[in-house]
């Protein structure tokens, strides 16, 4: 079976679960991004990847947020919320400063963003005309020098918006780590695919496991 | 910009040897659907009903002189049958296609398919193996019954949306989570507290299995059919990382009929997969 694991935010979190499950460190050495392991391969790619290897088959299953699949609108199954590397999708701007007002101000917001897709449905089904810029980073500094209105962005503690003079606005989506499957994978190899599902639940902090039959 | 050499996103270009290859298994396959008393018909690619069975927002729409919708077809069964039925008024009931379907924006697929009006799924089915088996391809076959899902979606067991997903952390019960696993033929009936209103249908899914000999096919109960016009058995054959074929019984209209389509791209695909692999494994 072939696993795709996420580098970056949730990295952590994931391959503690792993190490707790194969008994041993569990890293991917150097820039290796193959680890053959127990009969398992597990890849290493971006987290904005993960949805992309699963969907296409290359990999069996995977580990990502909730954020990316909405945002890809990912063909795969997604078979549980691991509860991990919670965040949440927020409209943010700068302090004191309010959305609906902007708008009756401007007729048109400018919205800075990675996750446009999330960005333009939720704009369109408030009924406000955006224009959204696509930003690969540092999402916050754009209301601060002008370049958009607002932003949309990941969340987790709130911090970096504070330290910034912003504020969150409201939020689009909950997020958190679902474990993924690709569905001819899932149907072909399902003992397999539940009996990783089982493992996973059970390396998970006590208040995170629900039931699942093995 | 569009530049010279671009084509749209999901738009088929074949050259050469993969062109040769195409050709090949479409002959192959027209050559024991006509020994099997097919008969060939080729639809229009434009069509004013694809909406009654595939969502708009999936078709490749436009307008009529009368400023009537019209679409690229979507989907070829229901217009062959409707035409079949309504326009030619024939009673010949074995037909086959060969052509391509478009979804939007850019999208082609092509296509094999048979149609039997009042024919036997088993007939079709076994049929569709005997064509996979001559242009030499092997898929895994994985059955699925309308009915099962049909009765859990209006008993509001299971939303649509969790069945696509597969939200095993959303299953409310535990048969359900355990009928989402069952692969084999009889496994269901360990299930303890499942429903009696599923079991004639699973009981039907796996007479079918048995009556064709499949000993190598898994069953996927909870999988979605890909088309409204499924009435009872449908099945896939799928590959390392895609579908070859979908076959299945329905109704459309008044029609009844059983059928299945080939999907000449992924099986491309997969040979082309093959080849890449073998030349790995000679090295």
């Amino acid at each position: 079976m072939v696993v795709a694991l996420p580098k970056g935010r949730i990295a952590k979190e994931v391959l503690g679960l792993f190490s707790q499950i194969f008994g041993d460190e569990f890293q991917f050495s150097g820039r290796k991004l193959i680890l053959e392991k127990q009969g398992f391969k597990f890849l290493n790619v971006r987290n904005w990847d993960v949805a992309v290897y699963v969907e296409q088959g290359v990999a069996d299953v995977g580990i990502v947020g909730l954020d990316v699949l909405e945002e890809l609108k990912s063909r795969v199954f997604r078979l549980w919320d691991l509860g991990l590397g919670k965040c949440r999708v927020s409209v943010a701007g700068q302090v004191g400063e309010e959305v609906e007002q902007r708008f009756r101000e401007k007729g048109k917001l400018k919205i800075a963003t990675k996750l446009t897709h999330l960005a333009r449905s939720y704009f369109e089904e408030k009924g406000i005309p955006v224009e959204v810029l696509k930003l690969n980073g540092s999402i916050e500094l754009a209301p601060l020098v002008g370049l958009s209105d607002f932003i949309v962005d990941i969340v987790e503690t709130g911090q970096t918006l504070q330290e910034n003079g912003l504020e969150e606005k409201d939020v689009i989506l909950y997020s958190s780590a679902h474990f993924i499957a690709n569905p001819n994978s899932f149907w072909k190899k399902r003992g397999e695919i539940v009996h990783l599902l089982h493992q996973l639940k059970e390396a998970l902090p006590t208040e995170r496991r629900a039931v699942i039959s093995q | 910009m569009v530049l010279e050499h671009d084509i749209p996103a999901g738009g088929r270009l074949y050259v050469g040897e993969k062109a040769r290859l195409k050709r090949e298994i479409e002959e192959k396959s027209a050559k024991i659907l006509q020994t099997e008393g097919f008969k060939e018909i080729v639809t229009p690619y434009f069509s004013y009903h694809q909406g009654e069975y595939i969502q708009w927002d999936k078709l490749i729409r436009f307008a009529d002189r009368e400023n009537r919708i019209v679409t690229l077809r979507g989907d070829t069964s229901f217009d062959l049958l409707r035409l079949v039925v309504n326009r030619l008024k024939t009673p010949f009931e074995k037909w086959f296609y060969i052509q391509p379907v478009f979804r939007y924006p850019t999208r082609e697929i092509y296509q094999i398919g048979a149609e039997w009006l009042n024919g036997k799924l088993k007939d079709v089915f076994q049929l569709n193996i005997k064509i996979l088996e001559n242009i030499g391809v092997k898929g895994t076959p994985l059955f699925s019954h309308w009915k099962v899902v049909e009765w859990l979606l209006q008993k509001e067991i299971v939303t649509p949306k969790e069945l696509r997903e597969m939200r095993l952390d959303k299953f409310r019960w535990e048969w359900l989570r355990q009928l989402a696993k069952v692969s084999q033929v009889g496994e269901w009936r360990k299930i303890g507290g499942l429903p009696g209103a599923l079991k004639p249908y699973l009981e039907e899914l796996d007479q079918f299995i048995l009556e064709n000999g499949v000993t190598d096919g898994i069953i996927a109960l909870l999988e979605l059919p890909p088309f409204q016009y499924y009435t009872g058995v449908f099945y896939k054959i799928i590959g390392e990382q895609s579908i070859y074929a979908r076959g299945g019984s329905y109704q459309i209209g008044e029609i009844k009929g059983v059928g299945f389509a080939i999907y000449t791209d992924y099986i491309l695909e997969g040979k082309e997969r093959e080849n890449f692999q073998s030349v790995e494994e000679r090295q």
